[in-house]
């Protein structure tokens, strides 16, 4: 390519003087051949021109061989006049010849390049064919669009809404639109009557559309005439390709906007029966047992009245924690759960759970099992210190009275591993990864102890946020019992590098 | 007997703790909005001040700025969950302590009482803490572990003053670090864990079930009283 360019600049001195410095070869020449064979010598540069550039540079050249030759070769010597018409004739018949041979040299040369394009097309189509289908969304198929275009990257320009398109001044200036036409167009709401039109729009403006059934998606200029040869019945199938992805991708977005819309109408039902229940039973107890204490409160001994405020108390404990949960569930879902991370100790973590734990354990107890030297944990102490509250929380409700709930606190590897086991019915492996889904609760109806079901998706929310994981696992040292074989939540964290110990030893003293 | 300013717009909130704590012979005072309680707490000024964060007509932030140009004597402040940067805040602009509502009266009743005490005056002069196990003589740099005198470095002793001058009352991490570590290590939290981690080893103290330093996690550390208050 480069070097056809380089002849090209130069096509002009070099179609002229060329002849006149194939001369002196010819001269050294001439004397081994017969006299009109040197012609031939004339010929074979000028097809050799025709064929690397242009027919017409070739009649030049031919012209400059022409007065060459005479000059040189044709009687008189030294001179442009030619005598002989046997001479005169020979010329003639030389330049007609090469005039032939030069235009039957380009038309085959641009077959070739023909071909070679449409190979080249062909090629990239198949490539963009292959791409199409992965892409996922529209911006996706129109970053394969313009990959696909890259070789053209100079003569083309493809814009969309994401570059701010009613203000490119690309587009304004190659399509020669007004702008407030072109923001109409883009802003059209299609219909399969506007979408017919589409074509005679495009040949009017020189431009092609990108778009899907409802909506003009992208623009593209190409300046054809900066392209040598461009197959356009190849083109118009790729971009119909594009329009197909572009089809596909909104259909894909609508469905799963649909599914979204499902899942949040399932969510705010199941929200709305999980406030009506988890929130009215304790609101029962203690509108029931504040309202016994008034109106009965002097018939009533003083361990009686003591024990309806205790479980006042107890229940508004409980829809406290409720709250905190829904609280905490909307902030996880809405994704603006911002971490504030601090280097913090399991035991300090572990001492404030404790303490928070302290009115749920009535009937039941903890056992601590805190390896000695674990490293700190780089982590936002209030999440942490919540996900396992709830885990333990949930353990408590599923444990049998006077029953232990194990915590066990380990490194493994580049992990923090925090175990927290309860003697109870366990969970059945099927069920083990529905837990962690919203609403969901083992109990059914209105037993006792029921909670809200988000106390372990919080868990896990909180815990991901942090890179760590959450699982569910038997109890190791139950396997025996059938009945109440136990069940452990496994909490992981990542443990970060804690900064150098010399780091602080320079700030001792 | 002390008297104390309560700072609330909940009616029912007041209510509790005025029967609640004039039962534990406090006189109380009371006050539904911000400025009110600013002109309250300037005409009579109580021995302790509850204020709420969420007040109608200021911020609590900039109540507890004027308070505290003005008062100086302790104040609790009741914030909401998980909210701690506002907490941080609030002690950093002079609140002495803080209560996550909901609460139980035994809680605010405990750091009432640490911050009234800490407050007393006998502040200057806590020179020694003693208990059955330990013995602090602050004056000799001095600590004794059933009996076993351990060596203190001169951080881990200033580390410890401060906590023990404000027994009972939450001390911040920016606090502590500011005036052992200076102004430029306020940011540098993990030099105050190695040094409190270093402190409870030789006090022979337990994170997770603290008998003498207890960990706000994100907040501060606190000093917990001998067990007879």
């Amino acid at each position: 390519m480069s070097i056809e360019q380089h002849i090209r600049k130069f096509a002009y001195p070099i179609a002229i003087l060329f002849p006149w410095l194939l001369t002196p070869i010819a001269f050294l020449i001439a004397d081994y051949l017969p006299d009109t064979n040197v012609q031939l010598l004339y010929l074979v540069m000028v097809v050799f021109i025709s064929i690397n550039v242009t027919v017409e540079l070739a009649i030049i050249n031919a012209l400059s061989s022409f007065f060459a030759y005479s000059f040189f070769f044709a009687e008189p010597d030294g001179s442009i006049l030619i005598h002989g018409p046997e001479d005169l004739f020979t010329i003639l018949l030389f330049v007609f010849s090469s005039v032939i041979v030069g235009y039957i040299a380009t038309k085959q040369k641009r077959n070739v390049q023909k071909i070679r394009e449409r190979e080249f097309m062909t090629d990239i189509e198949l490539e963009l064919l292959e791409e199409l289908p992965k892409a996922q969304n529209t911006e996706e198929v129109i970053a394969a669009m313009r990959d696909a275009l890259k070789p053209w990257r100079e003569n083309c320009v493809l814009i969309t809404d994401a570059d701010n398109w009613v203000t490119h001044p690309m587009i304004r200036r190659l399509t020669n639109l007004r702008k407030t036409y072109l923001e109409e167009l883009l802003k059209l709401r299609l219909t399969p009557e506007v979408i017919e039109k589409i074509p005679a729009l495009e040949r009017e403006h020189d431009v092609y559309f990108l778009y899907n059934s409802q909506q003009v998606i992208g623009l593209l200029r190409i300046a054809t005439e900066n392209i040598q040869y461009l197959p356009k019945d190849i083109f118009l199938l790729l971009l119909r390709q594009v329009n197909i992805s572009l089809e596909r991708t909104r259909l894909a977005a609508d469905l799963e906007k649909e599914k979204t819309a499902k899942e949040n109408e399932l969510l705010r039902s199941a929200l709305l029966s999980s406030v009506s229940h988890d929130f009215r039973t304790p609101l029962t107890t203690m509108i029931g047992a504040t309202s016994t204490v008034i109106e009965f409160g002097e018939h009533l001994d003083k361990q009686q009245t003591r024990e309806l405020l205790d479980t006042v108390l107890e229940e508004a404990q409980r829809l406290n924690r409720y709250t905190q949960n829904l609280l905490d569930m909307t902030r996880l879902g809405f994704g603006q759960l911002q971490l504030e991370c601090d280097w913090v100790s399991v035991e300090e973590i572990m001492g404030v759970v404790k303490k928070r734990l302290r009115p749920l354990l009535i009937h039941n107890y903890l056992k601590e099992d805190i390896d000695p030297d674990l490293p700190p944990l780089y982590v936002h102490a209030a999440l942490l210190e919540q996900a396992i509250f709830n885990v333990v929380d949930n353990a408590i409700k599923f444990s049998p009275v006077n029953e232990s709930i194990d915590i066990h606190c380990s490194k493994e590897d580049d992990r923090m591993v925090i175990t927290i086991c309860d003697q109870g019915t366990g969970i059945p492996e099927e069920e083990r990864q529905k837990v962690f889904e919203r609403f969901h609760t083992a109990e059914k109806g209105d037993r006792r102890r029921s909670g809200s079901g988000l106390g372990l998706t919080i868990c896990q929310g909180m815990i991901m946020a942090h890179g760590g994981s959450v699982s569910i696992h038997g109890n190791p040292k139950r396997l025996w019992d059938k009945t109440n074989p136990g069940c452990c939540v496994r909490i992981e964290l990542p443990v970060t590098i804690a900064i150098e110990q010399q780091d602080i030893g320079k700030s001792e003293e | 007997m002390s008297k104390i300013l309560i700072i609330d717009d909940e009616p029912q909130i007041r209510r509790f703790l005025q029967i609640g704590l004039t039962a534990q012979g406090y006189v109380i005072h009371e006050a539904d909005n911000g400025r009110q309680g600013l002109a309250l707490a300037a005409e009579t000024p109580p021995d302790l001040i509850i204020l709420d964060m969420g007040l109608p007509d200021l911020d609590g932030q900039v109540v507890l700025k004027k308070l505290r140009d003005f008062f100086h004597a302790p104040i609790i402040v009741l914030s909401v969950r998980n909210r701690e940067s506002e907490i941080v805040q609030a002690l950093d602009t002079g609140a002495n302590d803080y209560v996550v509502k909901p609460f139980g009266i035994q809680e605010l009743l405990a750091r009432i009482r640490g911050l009234i005490k800490a407050f007393g005056p006998s502040v200057e002069t806590v020179q020694k803490y003693q208990d059955e196990r330990i013995l602090i003589e602050l004056q000799d740099r001095k600590l004794t572990v059933d009996g076993e005198v351990i060596k203190l470095s001169r951080k881990e002793f200033e580390l410890l003053k401060r906590l023990i001058n404000n027994a009972g009352r939450l001390v911040t991490q920016q606090q502590l670090l500011r005036e052992i570590w200076g102004g430029t290590h306020v940011e540098d939290t993990h030099y105050l864990r190695i040094f409190i981690a270093r402190l409870r080893t030789k006090l022979g103290d337990d994170p997770s079930n603290p008998r003498y330093i207890e960990t706000e996690p994100g907040v501060g550390y606190r000093f917990l009283p001998s067990v007879e208050n």
